[in-house]
Order: C-alpha cells, then sequence, then structure tokens
C-alpha cells in the first residue's frame, strides 16, 4: 500500500514539473524572436552586402527554431514515457494488492461509509456462498440474520466510531440461508492524516473451524490433528447434554428411594419390628440400599457437575501452586506403590486467571490416572513452561501406555479400564470439559510399553 | 423445636409424602402441597416457620417465583431450597431473594433437619428482636398500644 501510494505521488509531482517548463516556452520563442531582430538590427546598420544579411537572418531563425523544435520532442517524449512507466506499475500494485485479497485464504470483507461493498474475496464466498454482485445487490445487512441485524450492525457502527472492536462472535445467514457463526473482527481503515473514516475491512472467521487467526499456520500443518480435536469436541459437546439430562432425570427417582428407605429406617426404630427375627437383615438391606444410592448420587452430581451447568470461578491463581498442592495429595498413596513423582517446575509462569479448585482436580485426576497406570514402580514427571500465549503443563508416566485404538476413547465419561467401582469414568472426561472451557486443550502422546504423556495447554488470562 | 411449624413444597408426590412422614415422626409439625399455587394458598391462612421449597417444578409456577409471592405473604419464613444438582445457579438466585439456605437433593435426613434447626434459630432471634424491639417502642410511647390494637382489629 505505502508503496503504492508513493509511487502516485511521484507521478503526480512529475507531471506538474512537465507543466512548469512548458509555461517557460513562451519565453524562449519570446527571446529566440527577440534574437533574431537584433540580428536583422545589425545586418542593417552595418549596411554590407544585402545576401550575406539574409543569409546571417536565415541562419539565425533556423538555429532558433531547431533548437526550440528539438527541446520540445525530448520533452514531450520523455514525458509520455515516464508517465507510461509510473502508470505500469500503478496498475501492477493495484492488481497484486488484488490477488493478494483475492486469493488469501481468509474470508475478507470490506464496505465504505455508506455500506457499498468495496471487495468480498474468494474465501469469504466460499465460506458465506455470497458473491460480491448478490452482496452489492441485496445490501450488507442481509449478511446478518434478521433477528441478529440490529445487534450486529450497531457493533459495526460502533467499531465506526473509533472503538476497536475485536473479535467479536457473530452470527451471518450465508447464501443458502444456513446461519455461521463467524469470530468477526473488523478494522476501520482512515485517510492518511486520519481525519475521515474510509472503509470497514472486518476478518470472518468460521468459529466452528475454531481456529484463532495467530495460530493459523500452525493449525494449516496439523489440519489431521485439528479434525480429530473437532470431531472430539462436538462428541463431547453432544454427550455432555444428554449426560445432563439423563443425570436429572435419574436425580429425582434417586431422592424419592432415598426418602423412602429413610423412612424404612424410621419405622424399624419402632419396638415391636426390633423383635423382628429379620431386624438384622432388613437394617443391613437397607443400609446397602443406601450405600448404592449415595454412590449413583455422587456419580450424578459429578457428571451434572461438569456437563456445562456449572459455571467456573475465575480467580488469580499460581499454577506450580496448584500443581504442588494436588502432588501433596497424592504423595503418600505414590510412596505407597513407590513410585516417584519428579517435578520440573518453571519458575516463571505469570499468574494467570483460572478456577483454581478444578484445576487442581484436573491435575489431581492426571496424577493419580499416571499412579494407577503405573501401579507398582515407576515415575512421573511433571512438567511445566511458559510458551506465550499458553502455559504448558505435562505430566508423564513410564507405565503400560495406552493402546491407540483406546486413544480415541479415553476422553468418553464412563470409559474406564478400571475395575467396576474402582473408577467411574468421568475423570478424563471431566478434565476435558473444564480445559476446554478454559479455552485450552489437552493432548496426550502414548505408545503402548512406552507410557502415556499429557499435556495440557491453558491460555494465559491476565483479567 | 417445640412449636415447630414447616411447609413442605415439592410435585414429586411420592417424595412429598415420605418426607412429611418422616418430619412427623420427629414431631414437626409439617404440612405438604404439592405446588407453589397451593403453597402461597396455604400460607396466607397459617403461619410457618421454616418452608422446605422444591426449585424445580414444571408444569407450575417456579420455586423462585413461589420464593418471591411466598416473601410477600410471610415475610418471616425462612425457606430452604431444595434443588437438583443442575439449579444450583438458581439456588443461589434464590439466597439473593432472600432464601435461607439450599440443599441438593437426594437429601440426608440428618442434613435437612440440621438446616431446619439453624433456620428455626435464625427467625427465633430475628421474632425476639422484633418482639423487643416493639416493647422498647411501647415503653417510649405508650400510646401505640392503642394505635397497635386498631390495626389489629382492622
Amino acid at each position: 500500500m505505502a508503496e503504492l501510494a508513493s509511487s502516485s505521488k511521484a507521478a503526480f509531482q512529475w507531471r506538474s514539473k512537465g507543466q512548469q517548463v512548458l509555461r517557460y516556452v513562451p519565453v524562449v520563442i519570446a527571446f529566440a524572436l527577440c534574437s533574431n531582430a537584433a540580428a536583422i538590427l545589425y545586418a542593417v546598420s552595418q549596411d554590407k552586402g544585402l545576401s550575406l544579411h539574409v543569409l546571417v537572418i536565415l541562419m539565425a531563425l533556423a538555429t532558433t527554431t531547431s533548437i526550440l523544435l528539438i527541446f520540445f520532442l525530448f520533452w514531450s517524449r520523455s514525458e509520455g514515457r515516464e508517465a507510461e512507466t509510473r502508470i505500469k506499475v500503478l496498475t501492477d500494485a493495484k492488481n497484486y494488492l488484488q490477488r493478494v485479497i483475492r486469493d488469501v485464504k481468509i474470508p475478507l470483507i470490506g464496505w465504505d461509509t455508506t455500506r457499498n461493498i468495496i471487495f468480498l474475496n474468494q474465501a469469504f464466498e466460499k465460506m458465506s456462498g455470497w458473491t460480491e454482485e448478490a452482496l452489492s445487490e441485496e445490501g450488507v445487512e442481509s449478511l446478518f440474520p434478521e433477528e441478529d441485524r440490529y445487534h450486529s450492525l450497531r457493533a459495526i457502527e460502533e467499531t465506526a466510531m473509533n472503538e476497536y472492536w475485536e473479535k467479536d462472535p457473530v452470527a451471518i445467514l450465508g447464501r443458502d440461508n444456513q446461519i455461521r457463526p463467524v469470530w468477526w473482527n473488523m478494522t476501520d481503515i482512515h485517510t492518511e492524516d486520519g481525519s475521515s473514516l474510509i472503509a470497514n475491512i472486518a476478518v470472518a472467521q468460521d468459529i466452528r473451524s475454531q481456529i484463532p487467526l495467530c495460530n493459523l499456520e500452525e493449525a494449516t500443518i496439523n489440519t489431521g490433528e485439528l479434525n480429530a480435536q473437532l470431531i472430539l469436541a462436538d462428541k463431547m459437546a453432544a454427550l455432555g447434554k444428554m449426560a445432563a439430562g439423563i443425570g436429572h432425570e435419574i436425580n429425582n427417582p434417586l431422592a424419592v428411594i432415598f426418602e423412602i428407605t429413610g423412612w424404612m429406617k424410621d419405622l424399624l426404630l419402632e419396638e415391636d419390628l426390633q423383635k423382628s427375627n429379620n431386624f438384622e437383615e432388613y437394617s443391613a438391606s437397607i443400609a446397602k440400599i443406601d450405600e448404592h444410592i449415595i454412590r449413583a448420587r455422587t456419580v450424578v452430581h459429578n457428571m451434572l457437575a461438569y456437563a456445562g451447568r456449572l459455571e467456573p470461578r475465575p480467580d488469580k491463581a499460581d499454577i506450580n501452586e496448584i500443581i504442588n498442592r494436588a502432588i501433596g495429595v497424592l504423595e503418600n498413596y505414590a510412596r505407597i506403590n513407590n513410585i516417584e513423582i519428579s517435578v520440573d517446575l518453571s519458575p516463571d509462569l505469570p499468574s494467570t486467571n483460572v478456577d483454581q479448585q478444578y484445576l487442581e482436580q484436573v491435575f489431581f485426576c492426571f496424577i493419580s490416572n499416571a499412579i494407577d497406570a503405573i501401579e507398582k514402580d515407576g515415575l512421573i514427571k511433571i512438567k511445566t513452561r511458559l510458551m506465550v500465549p499458553n502455559i504448558v503443563i505435562s505430566i508423564r508416566d513410564d507405565g503400560p501406555g495406552i493402546p491407540v485404538e483406546e486413544q480415541g476413547k479415553i476422553f468418553d465419561p464412563f470409559y474406564t479400564t478400571k475395575v467396576t467401582g474402582k473408577g467411574t469414568g468421568l475423570g478424563l472426561w471431566v478434565n476435558y470439559t473444564i480445559i476446554r472451557k478454559m479455552g485450552g486443550n489437552i493432548t496426550l502422546q502414548s505408545k503402548p510399553g512406552e507410557g502415556a504423556t499429557f499435556t495440557v495447554n491453558i491460555p494465559i488470562q491476565s483479567s | 423445636m417445640d412449636d415447630f411449624r414447616a411447609l413442605v413444597v415439592d410435585d414429586e408426590e411420592d417424595f412429598l409424602e415420605t418426607l412429611v412422614k418422616r418430619l412427623h415422626k420427629r414431631n414437626i409439625d409439617t404440612t405438604g402441597v404439592a405446588s407453589g399455587e397451593q403453597a402461597l394458598e396455604i400460607m396466607k391462612k397459617k403461619l410457618f416457620d421454616v418452608v422446605i421449597l422444591d426449585v424445580k417444578m414444571p408444569g407450575g409456577m417456579d420455586g423462585i417465583e413461589a420464593l418471591r409471592e411466598m416473601k410477600k405473604i410471610q415475610p418471616l419464613a425462612e425457606v430452604l431450597l431444595l434443588t437438583g444438582h443442575a439449579s444450583v445457579e438458581t439456588s443461589i438466585e434464590g439466597m439473593k431473594l432472600g432464601a435461607f439456605d439450599y440443599l441438593l437433593k437426594p437429601i440426608k435426613l440428618e442434613e435437612l433437619l440440621v438446616k431446619l434447626a439453624q433456620a428455626f434459630e435464625k427467625k427465633d432471634v430475628h421474632d425476639q428482636k422484633i418482639r423487643s424491639a416493639r416493647i422498647k417502642e411501647l415503653v417510649r410511647f405508650p400510646g401505640r398500644v392503642l394505635q397497635q390494637e386498631k390495626e389489629e382489629k382492622a
């Protein structure tokens, strides 16, 4: 853009220089005429042969005219050539910019202050189905679904009033009438002196692609991995909803059963029933029923708690400290099984806004899973690193590892390899849900026989 | 906890019936109703110390709405909310509206009894404060007795 501006400026300056030169032409002609007249006067005053005089006059005239002609030819020619090259530079620059905008794989759209479309690139067309012509005809407004139109357009007006609107989720309406959620990142373009607004340029990234713009490069490299994560995210959301529904439906009958066994216990306290032969049996049976209701209740509550119903309460936290707390709880359990927990915690982690309780639960689950996986005699390595914009935590165990075919299932709710009663199969699912809610992600590297490493990425949040 | 009157509001009839029986057995004067509307109706006729209210009652007036109305009819009655886990946020909302506390379903009766006792105590302290404030007022302005009688008659 800068190049374009400077070359156009140069062209402009050049043209005005040419005009200045042209202004001097009459002066030059006048000068030539004057010098001719002087030559004639001189010849007459000397009163020599007329033929010589005529010759001198003609020569002077010819010389002046030819000088003038050459002068003119030179200027007009070079003016034309210079202007041509300047125009070519300009067109090239313009074409280049247009191609960049058209071909870049980021959906871009721009419109001016009166909401006329300036451009709409191929990626945008592909994402929304709208072509430049179609949208120009229907108006920018029809890009937004009717019910959100007011909000969306108002937000855009706010941008026009110089409030930088950083990445807002906006719903847009495709040509096929499908609503697409997009990250809408709007910037306004002003004149060079900043006095007036020329255009609004927006980047609209389909949210479902889940790729933050800054990680675009990295993300395209890992498209395979990304797709897997997307499928996982979808599955988790669906399962979460279902779990919440089921949980709630089960909780109510559980409450009734629990109340009724309670009533039975109350009745057992009556004297005549205590005399019954089977009193002990009744009492023990009811205690067992209660025990299992409590068990079911714990599962349901855990499930509901993390099925997206409870909002985390973020707070300034030191991740190393949280990890140390989780280790503290499990230290004994590890020592009994002769498992060493070694830590390598980076001292320069910034404090970040996370729900401490949730995060402690996450690390607790990872470490206790690692201990369970190793069973006896082994090593767990926990490492934290600052990799802006994330804090990266890895938990590595040298247990038996996770077979490839099981790796896709480990985050599913109720998936467990532990014996019945030892694990609910909710731990990793809960971890996954919590970390996703914090905007982070979990990855797993494992090969059978070589242990497993879980890596948690948590974005640093300062406020 | 003598002279203690409780009202249980829950649309799950089996739950309601059993809880009422169990509280009766512990000498708590308990009334059970199956909807928010019925609860408001009965509260207009009878004073309660504590109301045990289910937050989620699909089909009728929801718990929070009922709570708001109850606080208008009997501002001094303490309200204990019962909730499934999913409606914890609603319960917090309820506490902001003046509910005493909330319990997760399925409830342990021991916990419920402790909460009931606390609620009753709070109400009792509150009642006493009001009573002593009245006495102070009357000592200062004995003429108000007449006024009060008039109000009561009206």
